[in-house]
């Protein structure tokens, strides 16, 4: 181990070293594996300071800045090749040439056609404009839904409590966002598994011995999820909370594996 | 599986194949991080949007060249705007001011395409730090902020600082280790 180039290990992951500490340091780890682990995990922590800065949403018009010049770029790179004859072209060059013989048969074909696709047309627009309705009030909901989320994520207000795996899945965590003044609240888990169907999560606001049912939820491919607890919640008015493994639906009481817990201390 | 599902380097490798879908995800669930970073560095909202602006395009042209086994795409991202950051400062030389955090709270609003679970994730992430980064003693935590949001070399900081390199580099030791601990104890998710 090369102690004096090692030291220079916290200042490289902080990026703080000269250009040609840098090269020191890159050569060393090149030829020693063990050394570039030390040296990983310490980037591993500096890459996570950004974290401690507040978030910024930059203008909207940046973003459309940005994908207008994606989008073109995107063409230019990654067109597709240009297609051999398709087979719409070879259908119609073939069969352009002998229309003349069959014109009054191809007219009267093309008119049942066109009636027909007009109206299959306009069946499939109505199904659509409903179909667009209920999207339509889903997002709207969604985006209501949002708000509380948010509101609650940036709140003053807000108290965080630690919610931890239990035994039966260890590497579960979350935390346990209320505000006591609006009596609104949020769970924001992570690492749970994915159930098999047929069974859903469930969280529970526990009283001493008594378990009150708080909303179910779903995790997403990476084991995350966040629920808006619908009833208003008084953290200082619970001892505990936990998630179980439950029936699609939920229990009144929890009959799966408990797989978090957490104290409202 | 749908896209708002995949993770950060399921996107980034769509995103070497062109997929501008994938890219439009990466940018709504960073796009607010790195202006905060960006900012907190140049102090300048105009040159952390371009920035920001930079940074992503580099995403863009230079998604192929990011290797999943030299870590999370976070660490890749972070470091750019980083890097860029810097570069944009010292070539402003404009002057930073130690800031407040705490003054620099803002309200965000309800996008329609903003993803909760991923934001409410950033919020929990951003917690977490800022509860590691309290428990450092003040010096450690300067010379951090120094090194890390001011660019300035672990030279420089000694002269800024007037203490001797070996201090500072025992400060920025022992502050990484704490924050190392401290994060794994809140099961910190890179």
């Amino acid at each position: 181990m090369n102690e004096k180039i090692e030291e220079l290990f916290t200042f490289y992951a902080l990026g703080a070293v000269t250009e040609s500490e840098r090269q020191q340091v890159e050569a060393y780890v090149a030829s020693d594996a063990e050394a570039r682990l030390r040296l990983e995990e310490m980037i591993r922590t500096t890459s996570a300071l950004p974290y401690a800065l507040e978030p910024k949403e930059p203008p909207a018009e940046l973003k459309r800045t940005l994908m207008n010049r994606v989008h073109a770029d995107a063409k230019k790179r990654f067109a597709p090749p240009p297609s051999q004859e398709s087979g719409w072209s070879r259908f119609m060059n073939s069969f352009l040439p002998r229309l003349g013989q069959l014109f009054p048969q191809a007219v009267a074909v093309l008119s049942l056609f066109i009636a027909l696709a007009v109206g299959a047309w306009g069946i499939s627009m109505r199904n659509e404009v409903v179909r667009l309705q209920a999207q339509t009030a889903l997002l709207q909901k969604e985006i209501a839904d949002q708000r509380v989320v948010l509101a609650q994520l940036t709140s003053p207000n807000s108290q965080a409590f630690l919610i931890s795996g239990t035994d039966h899945q260890p590497q579960a965590h979350g935390r346990f966002l209320a505000d006591s003044e609006t009596g609104s609240a949020v769970l924001v888990v992570s690492g749970l598994e994915q159930l098999e169907a047929g069974k859903i999560y469930e969280f529970w606001l526990i009283q001493g011995d008594n378990p009150i049912a708080a909303g179910l939820f779903e995790v997403n491919e990476e084991g995350r999820a966040v629920l808006q607890v619908s009833q208003a919640v008084t953290p200082e008015s619970y001892d505990a909370i936990g998630v179980s493994i439950e029936p699609q639906g939920g229990s009144v009481q929890p009959t799966g594996d408990i797989v978090m817990l957490g104290g409202l201390d | 599986m749908i896209i708002k599902e995949w993770s950060d380097e399921q996107l980034i490798a769509q995103v070497a194949r062109g997929d501008t879908a994938a890219y439009e995800m990466l940018y709504d669930r960073y796009a607010s991080a790195g202006l905060g970073l960006a900012l907190k560095i140049t102090g300048d909202q105009a040159l952390a949007e371009e920035v920001l602006q930079e940074t992503f395009w580099r995403v863009w042209r230079k998604a192929d060249l990011f290797q999943t086994h030299r870590g999370a795409f976070t660490s890749w991202f972070f470091g750019i705007a980083r890097n860029l950051s810097i570069d944009m400062l010292r070539r402003q030389r404009t002057q930073v001011q130690l800031s407040d955090e705490s003054e620099q709270l803002i309200e965000q609003t309800a996008d329609p395409t903003l993803d909760v679970p991923e934001t409410a994730w950033l919020r929990v992430k951003h917690q977490q730090m800022r509860t590691a980064i309290e428990t450092l003693p003040s010096e450690q935590r300067y010379v951090i902020e120094l090194a890390y949001f001011r660019g300035m070399t672990r030279q420089e900081i000694a002269q800024a600082t007037g203490e001797p390199l070996g201090t500072i580099h025992t400060r920025a030791r022992l502050a990484l280790q704490k924050l190392r601990d401290e994060l794994q104890s809140q099961g910190f998710e890179e």
